[in-house]
């Protein structure tokens, strides 16, 4: 499968990264979509590097997660959810 | 196991780091739980463990840490945030400068400078565990600076590979966080090369975050690297202890042991 034309539902977009993030937190618990990364799920910077490495790979460089985040103001930063990244990654990939 | 109380030399900037143990049993979580403030329970509470209890111990050691260090109650401290999230604490005059990091079942918790009479500088650790980086060689090509990422997959060795990866990670988060700047920003310091005994410099005028830092590795368990940067070009000192979970009435008289430095 060509990732560069690979375009997904919401619905895997949601089952991507509430995996992906399940993964990186080594746990089986179930990751809400309102779960803020950090304050809730404390994911560290090198656990949301991992996660964007992880996208890109999948997608290409249209998914740059480092960027947005980068891009976001900090008071926003702080409250950056489960549902947040599932949103930008509909935006590039989504059908 | 824990460290000897080393004489620490309060002439040399001298700077703690304190490394904690976060997986413990319920009762101790339990009982540590009561040192944190009503925002840290809450946060605390919408956390999957074993995230929750890191949480816990992290921050109920930190306040144990910093109350021994600034002869305050740890229930009664309280930090307010910088602006990219870096928090300060408030209210204390002349209290040193503080950072927590955690990864896996650890943390580590900076404090320095240990005399009140010298100039502050801000401080930033890191610790992370190895094997955190499965995909560090990828990683590494795409975010680190061209030398280092060839420093870092010049070796077959998959064990070694993610130990330079996390060790080069834990210098630059260090900086980062000294800096109370944002992620990612710290990136592109080139902190690759030996750590001397003074530390490292590091600096990059023409990256987002110019320094100049100085940067120690610093002795961590096995399978985690931890380093400690702390702003400016000036060398410092940085000696390590474990923190072990103690009722807080005894805490005092068991961290000035540990410590092995008077206030």
């Amino acid at each position: 499968m060509n990732a560069d034309i690979q375009q997904v539902t919401e619905a895997e977009c949601a089952d991507l990264v509430c995996g992906l993030i399940q993964r990186i937190l080594g746990n089986d618990a179930d990751v809400a979509p309102e779960a803020r990364l950090e304050a809730d799920l404390q994911l560290e910077s090198l656990d949301l590097m991992r996660l964007a490495d992880e996208l890109r790979q999948r997608y290409g460089p249209r998914v740059d997660l480092c960027a947005h985040v980068a891009s976001v103001e900090f008071d926003d930063l702080l409250n950056l959810t489960v549902g947040d990244v599932i949103a930008y990654l509909v935006r590039q990939v989504g059908a | 196991m824990h460290d000897a109380p080393e004489q620490i030399d309060a002439g040399a900037y001298p700077v703690l780091a304190w490394f904690v143990h976060t997986l413990l049993p319920a009762p101790a979580v339990g009982a540590l739980a009561d040192l944190l403030d009503d925002a840290e329970r809450d946060r605390s509470a919408r956390m999957p463990e074993p995230r929750r209890t890191r949480f816990v111990v992290a921050h109920a050691a930190l306040r144990q840490i910093v109350g021994y260090h600034t002869d305050t109650d740890p229930r009664a401290l309280r930090w307010r945030h910088g602006a990219n999230g870096k928090p300060h604490l408030v209210g204390l005059a002349n209290a040193p400068a503080v950072n927590l990091t955690h990864s896996g079942h650890l943390a580590v918790v900076a404090v320095g400078p240990l005399d009140a009479g010298q100039p502050p500088r801000a401080v930033g650790v890191d610790v992370e565990v190895l094997g955190a980086a499965r995909s560090a060689a990828r990683m590494a090509e795409r975010y680190y600076r061209p030398d280092e990422a060839r420093y870092v997959n010049a070796t077959n060795d998959p064990d070694e590979l993610d130990y330079r990866f996390v060790r080069l990670w834990t210098r630059k988060e260090a900086c980062v966080k000294a800096a109370g700047a944002r992620l990612f920003q710290g990136l592109r310091l080139p902190v690759a090369g030996r750590c001397p005994t003074t530390g490292l410099v590091v600096s990059n005028p023409r990256a987002a975050l110019p320094g100049p830092f100085v940067v120690h590795d610093i002795d961590a368990p096995a399978g985690a690297c931890a380093a400690v940067a702390l702003e400016g070009a000036d060398p410092f000192q940085v000696t390590t202890r474990w923190w072990r979970p103690t009722a807080n009435q005894e805490w005092r008289e068991a961290a000035a042991a540990m410590a092995g430095v008077s206030r």
